[in-house]
């Protein structure tokens, strides 16, 4: 029997995916269950599991390329020297090593197959006029490092970056400029965040917050809850506050799209995780009837599987407030560009000694400057504003966050 | 240097060679008394005499074939044809016997003829009066194919094909005879198969001959104003064609646009851009564009004769597009 495998849609949105990996080759054994490939959408990436046992077969799917949802990437078949189907029901294009038992062609599928090929061009296949391609080869330049700005993408000379003894800054070991098209979830990044920035009427409330109660009451409760292996971090206590704070404003716990606002009362907090290829927001649920431990189990948990790739597109679905948090780095304070189409972000700054005046005699304090970006079109400033104070004055007044968990 | 017209070009290079050699002579249809259909030998039956300029009769097959036989017998013929159009009545004497002869008999005799003609569109004389051929003749081994674009070069590339001791067809343009340029007051000659370098230019190499030359130098002016160079390269002579200085140019440029005003399937633009493509496939940074004349009889009516040939704005199109733009 021939099972064919095909692109996986992956939640609602997902129309494409780039296959990223195979984890078998041509002709290899397949048990079910089996990690098969992986596909990469705009938001992580996927392991998919061969769905029947077999030999891999036929495959069509490049590594490399991006293919629309529910379209055949390869077979499983139960032996080797089973018929595969025609390469023109194949619902793939553009692959001339296709291992399909291909028998003369029928004319129907004769005329079709130029169409198809006009419209696809095969990811592995890089367009470059001859000179550009001498050019690379005498500069030792990677062609499939280049962007093309010739008709339909072709690389022409121009492109190919002048190198060592033509290089203007010759003598000198420069490294010529690498170009190389945005990935998914780059372009993810790129398309929402410009959106954002460019049609939102950001304003923004900065406050700094005292944190002079809060630390000794976090190292109180880490060395307690160190028997559980829980560690609770401050951006968990944040994420708390947060979302008491969102709940006693929920202007602020609100999603603006088409010119309807939505205001949510349960609290959903994106939390902010970069990774090298890309931000991702995994989202921690319910997080006004958590309490601060089972936050910081989900936190970690989440934060782990972003770092691992395996945030499912649920994980990251149905935020209403996001919190990006560069503690973690000697940055004192910034502003965050707010995640559409919730209305409100914290930008959350390193926790700092200051010096501060309480009456009138100088102390040292821990102090955490926090940056709320809303949109103005959702809430004002005064509203902005005093949000901003209840969430201060959960931080600075901590066992609030911890009532009704005793 | 004087200026002269095309016309009066190709008129002194006829008549400097038959006062140097008694043995070119001429015949044609209405090309003695009446001085030539586009009056080209007006003047030189007077000068000559009738023994060597001669009307013949309405028979291009006849013209052709007693050029051959004169040629053969020790004379220097250049006979006209009105119309290149008209070739096809003698293109089993051009093709069966004036070129194949000298190479079927072991090289023993030699074809001193030249078939000097005119083609191509603008005068809206219709499909029958208005075609550009080269590239029939440019499939005949044994031939060589003469096409000048000035005074200039009409005047020194006839004297060198009346010296040419092999056939060669000499095809002038209709809308060229009274366009003028500078020709020197002494005598000169243009060597058969050596193209010329109209125009120098960084960005695009632009090949055209004939009329489209013209026009491709102003659409090379129109360039510049753009900020694009391009190089203006006349084969002159397309059959042999100098691939080596159009090479050369396209190794410069990276780039060619071929124009010319014959039907673009199988024409000379396609002979010139796979030679191109021979030599210089790792130079091109684009593919070479033919731009030709529409696969069309050429139509009467004035605007759509215009249409079916490569004008001026179309050159200057096709070459941003080769360059992207």
């Amino acid at each position: 029997m021939i099972h064919p495998i095909i692109m996986p849609k992956l939640g609602e949105t997902m129309e494409e995916g780039t296959l990223t990996k195979w984890f078998k080759k041509e002709g290899e054994k397949v048990v079910k269950g089996e990690p098969l490939f992986e596909v990469t959408t705009d938001k992580a990436s996927f392991e998919q599991e061969a769905t029947a046992s077999g030999f891999l077969r036929g495959v069509i799917g490049q590594v490399g390329q991006t293919i629309r949802v529910t379209e055949t990437i390869g077979y499983i078949a139960d032996a080797m020297d089973e018929k595969l189907p025609d390469a023109a029901d194949a619902r793939s294009e553009g692959h001339g090593q296709t291992a399909v038992a291909t028998p003369a062609p029928r004319p129907s599928a004769a005329a079709a197959e130029p169409q198809r090929m006009s419209t696809v061009v095969p990811s592995g296949r890089v367009k470059a006029s001859p000179l550009a391609r001498k050019l690379a080869a005498q500069r030792g330049v990677d062609l499939t490092s280049l962007r093309g700005s010739g008709p339909g993408g072709r690389i022409v000379a121009a492109d190919v970056p002048l190198v060592g003894a033509e290089s203007p800054a010759a003598g000198r070991a420069s490294r010529s400029p690498e170009s190389k098209p945005l990935s998914g979830i780059r372009k993810t990044i790129a398309a929402r965040l410009a959106h954002s920035k460019q049609t939102i009427p950001h304003f923004y409330l900065q406050t700094a917050i005292n944190m002079q109660r809060i630390v000794p009451v976090r190292e109180h409760l880490n060395a307690k809850l160190a028997a559980k292996g829980v560690k609770v971090t401050f951006n968990d206590l944040i994420v708390k506050a947060a979302a008491l704070a969102l709940e006693r404003y929920p202007g602020m716990n609100a999603l603006l799209e088409d010119d309807v606002l939505t205001t949510h009362y349960d609290v959903h907090i994106g939390i902010a995780v970069s990774l090298e290829e890309g931000l991702v927001v995994p989202v921690i649920r319910h997080a006004n009837r958590k309490d601060v431990v089972a936050i910081a189990r989900e936190s970690r948990a989440l934060i782990e599987k972003a770092h691992a790739g395996r945030l499912t597109p649920d994980d990251m679905a149905g935020g209403t407030f996001t919190i990006s948090n560069l503690g973690m780095f000697a940055i004192e304070s910034f502003q965050a560009i707010i995640n559409p189409p919730q209305v409100g972000i914290l930008a959350i700054g390193t926790v700092t000694e200051t010096v501060v005046s309480v009456g009138g005699a100088m102390d040292s304090v821990p102090v955490m400057k926090v940056n709320l970006s809303a949109d103005h079109r959702a809430v004002d400033g005064a509203y902005g504003a005093k949000f901003l104070m209840e969430f201060k004055d959960l931080l600075e007044n901590p066992y609030q966050l911890f009532a009704g968990m005793l | 240097m004087k200026e002269i017209t095309y016309w009066k070009a190709i008129n002194e290079a006829l008549a400097e060679e038959m006062t140097r050699d008694e043995s070119v002579v001429l015949m044609g249809e209405d090309i003695a008394v009446y001085g030539g259909a586009y009056a080209v030998t007006r003047g030189l039956y007077e000068k000559f005499g009738g023994e060597r300029v001669r009307d013949t009769a309405i028979s291009e097959a006849a013209i052709v074939g007693a050029g051959l036989g004169a040629a053969l017998t020790g004379l220097r013929p250049v006979v006209e044809i009105m119309y290149v159009d008209f070739m096809g009545i003698a293109m089993d004497q051009l093709n069966n016997q004036v070129a194949k002869i000298r190479y079927m008999f072991g090289g023993k005799c030699t074809v001193p003829l030249v078939i000097r003609t005119e083609g191509g569109a603008g005068r809206t004389l219709g499909a029958h009066h208005s075609q550009s051929l080269e590239a029939w003749f440019m499939h005949i081994p044994g031939i060589k194919v003469v096409m000048p674009s000035t005074p200039y070069d009409a005047k020194g590339l006839l004297k060198s094909a009346i010296r040419e001791d092999n056939p060669i067809m000499f095809i002038e343009h209709k809308m060229l005879y009274n366009t003028k340029g500078a020709v020197p007051e002494e005598e000169y000659t243009i060597p058969i198969g050596v193209a010329d370098v109209k125009r120098t230019g960084t960005d695009i190499t632009i090949v055209a001959y004939s009329r489209s030359l013209l026009r491709s130098l102003e659409a090379a002016k129109e360039l510049e104003k753009e900020g694009i160079s391009a190089e203006v390269v006349d084969p002159r002579t397309l059959l042999p064609l100098d691939i080596d200085t159009i090479a050369t140019s396209v190794r410069k440029t990276h780039r060619v646009l071929t124009v010319s005003e014959d039907c673009k399937t199988g024409g000379a633009g396609a002979e010139i851009s796979m030679q191109i493509i021979e030599r210089c496939f790792d130079d091109l940074d684009a593919p070479p564009v033919r731009l030709a004349g529409a696969d069309v009889p050429m139509p009467k009516a004035p605007n759509l004769e215009a249409m079916a040939i490569p004008s001026t704005e179309d050159i200057v199109r096709e070459a941003k597009a080769v360059l992207g733009k």
